[in-house]
């Protein structure tokens, strides 16, 4: 006896003609094979259709091709660093000795500790975030979790450079950052570089998003719902990376007016380094 | 879902065409219109959403890489279906030849992370886990049909254009795959216990009525 299986799976799930159906139904009624898998194909389809349509979708989903169509000014080699044709994962993690990402770990889980231990487990951002996020809000369009725009420095930086970062949105906790727009260098931002580094901006929300969404997955302390006052990306010693700025809510609640620097890795979202800069 | 209606906006065609035609912006409004179902179908087939996520990302960056190529012959969304259900496959190859080629092996040395890079999706929604694990047990060759027709309600028609064999292999292979699902989930069928007699009828939505 053949089995009609090309015909079963449209007989499961409906899309069989009146004639074929007929035929199946002839069939069913003397194999008890048949009969049991059209039962079991049936209860997996409804299964299969009970899955949630939307799933939760990892916020950096996109970044590097974002990154690649929007990096008009280098090649599609170089912005990832070498190898970025290989497939599986993304580039970044596999350009890098095991050695070098060890030791970066370890530098930033220091600066981690260090900033939860001084940040306090009350203080993650609840009180001011609101306030943050209004001040957010009234700089940016949409909701108040807007961050913005996304700089893109052609930049490798250190440990010691970041506290530069700060430099274009000091003092402007309040309101919208001061960020340089299309290609406009950016004097002084890099701390003791001799010539100007040029930024330009990747205006794709979803790129912003992504960066705001791949720092608060690395550094779920100490930000808790701020918005960044500045996003940048970047090499950090030579690994693509994201950089925060945003306030920083010390002891106390206030901070005193400092910022701090958050940087994590564009291939996995995890923290490189972070800083607590002085006002 | 998976066309826009001439109201909604440009359709992915038209993007591609700004696309090539310096328009950078409009990449990411294809990245946007399709990300959420790209990692959907990579989540399905892979059963892991680390795994997922990479599959993801390459698929989405080797649709920016080759979307010179796109001739419009077929549908952006059968084109981008059929990259995810690729890189999809790429993970599984890889994760088969053992953890050596997963990065994620060398970080495995003192430092501990400091959390985790991916959320577990499938703990988020209750119920889910049964059948997204069940998925991993069927068997690789079934499971790509097995996704685009159950998960992702396409016709076999669309499905035999994304995977680029006849009609009638997708049939037999979606067929196929719902058994083994089915016996992966210990699920009885509705009648097993019914004798010789009435055949049983396919209770769920018709693909004709989509």
């Amino acid at each position: 006896m053949t089995h009609p299986e090309e015909l079963l799976a449209g007989y499961v799930d409906g899309s069989l003609g009146p004639d074929e159906r007929a035929e199946v139904d002839a069939h069913l009624a003397t194999c008890g094979r048949c009969r049991e898998e059209v039962a079991l194909a049936a209860s997996a389809r409804s299964s299969l259709g009970e899955l949630p349509r939307s799933v939760t979708v990892p916020g950096e989903l996109g970044a590097p091709a974002l990154e690649e169509a929007t990096d008009a000014r280098r090649p599609a080699a170089d912005a990832d660093g070498p190898g970025d044709a290989s497939p599986g994962r993304p580039a970044a993690a596999l350009d890098h000795p095991r050695w070098y990402r060890w030791a970066g770990a370890a530098a930033a889980a220091a600066a981690v500790v260090l900033a939860i231990a001084v940040i306090g487990p009350a203080l993650t951002g609840i009180g001011n975030g609101g306030e943050q996020r209004a001040a957010g809000e009234a700089g940016a369009a949409g909701g108040g979790e807007e961050p913005p725009v996304l700089e893109r420095l052609a930049a490798d930086l250190t440990a010691e450079d970041l506290a530069a970062l700060v430099e274009p949105v000091r003092g402007t906790l309040a309101g919208a950052p001061e960020a340089d727009a299309g290609g406009e260098p950016v004097d002084g931002a890099i701390g003791g570089s001799a010539s100007a580094v040029e930024t330009n901006v990747i205006e794709a929300p979803a790129a912003r998003l992504a960066a705001a969404e791949c720092l608060r997955n690395a550094l779920t302390e100490g930000i808790g719902g701020a918005a960044p006052l500045r996003l940048v990306s970047l090499r950090f010693e030579g690994v693509p990376a994201y950089a925060g700025v945003y306030p920083w809510t010390g002891a106390g609640g206030d901070g005193g007016g400092r910022l701090q620097v958050v940087v994590a890795s564009r291939a996995d979202c995890t923290i490189l380094s972070a800083a607590v800069v002085e006002p | 879902m998976s066309r826009r209606a001439d109201g909604d906006g440009p359709k992915d065609e038209e993007l591609v065409r700004r696309f090539r035609e310096g328009d950078r912006g409009a990449f990411g409004t294809l990245v946007e219109r399709h990300r959420d179902r790209v990692y959907r179908v990579c989540l399905r087939i892979t059963g892991d959403a680390e795994e997922a996520l990479d599959a993801s990302q390459e698929a989405l960056l080797s649709a920016l890489r080759n979307l010179d190529r796109f001739r419009g012959d077929a549908a952006f969304t059968t084109w981008i279906h059929r990259i995810a259900v690729n890189a999809s496959y790429d993970r599984l190859r890889a994760r088969a030849r053992g953890p050596m080629l997963h990065a994620v092996a060398d970080d495995e040395g003192p430092m501990p992370e400091p959390g985790p890079p991916v959320p577990d999706h499938a703990d988020a929604v209750a119920g889910a886990t049964d059948v997204g694990a069940a998925l991993a047990a069927v068997p690789e060759e079934f499971r790509a049909a097995l996704v685009l027709a159950d998960v992702e309600d396409l016709s076999y028609d669309e499905i035999s254009r994304i995977l680029e064999v006849p009609v009638g292999t997708v049939k037999s292979r979606v067929h196929r795959g719902r058994v083994a699902l089915a016996r992966a989930m210990g699920l009885g069928g509705a009648d097993t216990a019914r004798d010789a007699g009435e055949p049983t009828r396919g209770p769920t939505t018709s693909k004709d009525e989509r």
